[in-house]
């Protein structure tokens, strides 16, 4: 009778994912990520993680997210100019870095991504990145004995399907949110907290100079602009241009966050910059007026060394070490 | 005992409430029967095979004259000429309902191209979605033809996007009685009539080229209301 009962429990009592709330800092906007459609769990998390670590999604099994998106540094590719990726090929396009998901409306430097769920959708079938086809993916991990643990965890089953793949790499990348920089803290009033004079006058030439694109609190409007680069004739990319097709949009790339950009080198979309030094030099006096060029660009920003300076010990204020160091973030370990 | 009455009770009363309706889309090309890989369909004279076709058909409401009577939920069906079971299944219609047309779409609505990645018909793993420029792919067409200079002489016509003004889905409506099957008779040979393979083989990305064969594609259901 006890046995019988306690068998029907069993039968009965559904592994229940367990639920995790998203947090938004202080004074953020509101995330546009859906959540509805895509509830976070510990678990949910947890495959989003494996996977997002896990070469078997690409071709030849050596290639996976993390190899362009490294924790440590901010989820770039640092040093890579334009990133490799299977068989040693090379992009046209310098690695993203990847963080505060949850806010973005459009997602790659030409916003040619519209959700961040089908991000991973480009990557996997690149040629010269993961060269692989989501349909394998999913024939690769039906036969890996963990993955059947870690969907039934997840979903409540041990169906594998495109669409539960990439919603697990989802709630693993929204994981990813930086808001206690220095910065962060100044703006909070945390106790201790304090700016030097360096960095306070770098932060209100911020204000005047760069945040019209690079919009507190997330460092970026989530725009596209034409920020004046001359044209690399060996790569030709005219950017959004050629998602859209409009004429408007030649040469206009997605405006990046600033947050971590101590970490995220080299710079732009094709990562021709590799210090900040250059950075600032370039729109202090190296703007191109081409015809799509941001209004806001329209002059040379001709600050003084002492200035640029300080704009870059600003800039530093941003990284955000728990961010980075963060052990729930890395490789995992079990 | 109690339960087991109740659930009787339950399922003879949906059984007295709701109706199944079949829709069955028949797959044609010209006067025969449409069918991949088959060497004798004959375009323009010339001998043409078809590896693929696979489209969308969503959206599906009941219409009596003007008014919408009822809409069918999860309303996203890819029809697959290499599979007979995606070409017909069943609407649950409550008992009574009245209604003379039925309205559709072929092809994945914008809301949906952007709502990230979906299950069931939707999956990206059906190879119906585009990794680099996000959006559903509404028709697919593949296939071989002599006069195409491509390699291998194949055609590949994928059609998608959904951004103004190159929007490429298609509302369609046709006649729909109670008790009846409701048939889409699609005519793949309409879509073809009046291109010049030669020149035109090839369409892989949104934009007014996607746009306008869209529109030609309306051509397709030939019991189509006329607008």
């Amino acid at each position: 009778m006890v046995a019988v009962s306690l068998l029907g429990y069993s039968f009965n009592r559904k592994h229940q994912p367990t639920r995790v709330v998203f947090n938004t800092p202080l004074n953020w906007p509101k995330p546009v990520y859906n959540f509805k459609r895509n509830p976070l769990s510990k678990e949910g998390i947890a495959l989003g993680r494996k996977l997002f670590y896990d070469p078997t999604l690409s071709r030849n099994n050596t290639v996976s997210c993390a190899s362009c998106h490294l924790s440590f540094t901010a989820f770039t590719h640092v040093d890579h100019d334009l990133s490799h990726g299977i068989e040693d090929r090379i992009g046209t396009r310098n690695s993203l870095a990847l963080m505060n998901l949850a806010w973005s409306t459009s997602f790659m430097w030409d916003g040619a991504v519209n959700h961040l769920d089908v991000q991973a959708l480009a990557p996997i079938s690149h040629p010269a990145e993961m060269d692989e086809e989501i349909q394998h993916v999913v024939e690769k991990l039906q036969r890996l004995e963990e993955y059947h643990q870690g969907f039934k965890e997840a979903y409540g089953d041990s169906l594998i399907t495109g669409e539960r793949l990439l919603k697990a790499l989802s709630q693993f990348q929204l994981t990813l949110v930086s808001s206690n920089s220095k910065y962060d803290k100044v703006m909070r009033g945390d106790s201790g907290a304090h700016f030097t004079e360096q960095e306070e006058n770098g932060y209100e030439l911020f204000k005047t100079n760069c945040a019209s694109c690079h919009k507190e609190p997330l460092f970026t409007n989530g725009g596209f602009a034409n920020n004046g680069l001359p044209m690399d004739t060996s790569l030709n990319d005219k950017g959004r241009m050629h998602v859209t097709g409009k004429r408007r949009d030649s040469l206009l790339f997605k405006v990046p966050t600033l947050r971590n950009i101590e970490f995220s080198f080299p710079y732009m979309h094709d990562g021709r910059f590799k210090t900040l030094s250059e950075v600032m030099k370039h729109y202090n006096k190296g703007i191109v007026k081409h015809p799509t060029l941001s209004a806001e660009l329209k002059n040379d920003m001709e600050l003084s060394p002492n200035d640029r300076v300080d704009i870059i010990a600003f800039l530093l204020t941003l990284s955000d070490k728990e961010f980075l160091f963060n052990k729930e973030h890395s490789f995992p370990r079990n | 005992m109690k339960t087991t009455v109740a659930l009787f009770c339950t399922i003879l009363l949906l059984g007295t409430t709701s109706l199944a309706q079949s829709v069955r889309v028949e797959l044609r090309y010209g006067e025969r029967e449409f069918s991949l890989k088959d060497s004798t369909t004959k375009h323009m004279g010339k001998e043409i095979q078809f590896s693929t076709l696979r489209f969308y058909l969503s959206g599906f409401s009941l219409f009596y004259n003007d008014s919408m009577v009822w809409q069918e939920t999860n309303s996203y069906h890819l029809i697959d000429a290499a599979q007979p079971e995606s070409q017909t299944w069943e609407l649950e219609l409550p008992k009574d309902l009245t209604y003379n047309t039925m309205r559709f779409n072929i092809g994945i609505d914008s809301t949906t191209s952007c709502s990230g990645a979906m299950g069931g018909d939707l999956d990206p793993t059906k190879g119906m979605f585009w990794s680099w420029n996000s959006g559903y792919i509404n028709f697919k067409l593949e296939g071989n033809y002599a006069d195409c200079p491509s390699r291998n002489h194949q055609f590949e016509y994928h059609l998608g996007g959904y951004a103004h003004p190159y929007a490429t889905l298609q509302q369609l409506m046709v006649a729909a009685a109670p008790d009846k099957p409701i048939d889409l008779h699609m005519d793949l040979a309409r879509f073809l009539n009046g291109l010049n393979l030669e020149k035109e083989y090839r369409v892989m990305s949104p934009g007014l080229k996607a746009f306008e064969m869209a529109v030609k594609s309306r051509e397709i259901c030939t019991n189509a209301l006329k607008k």
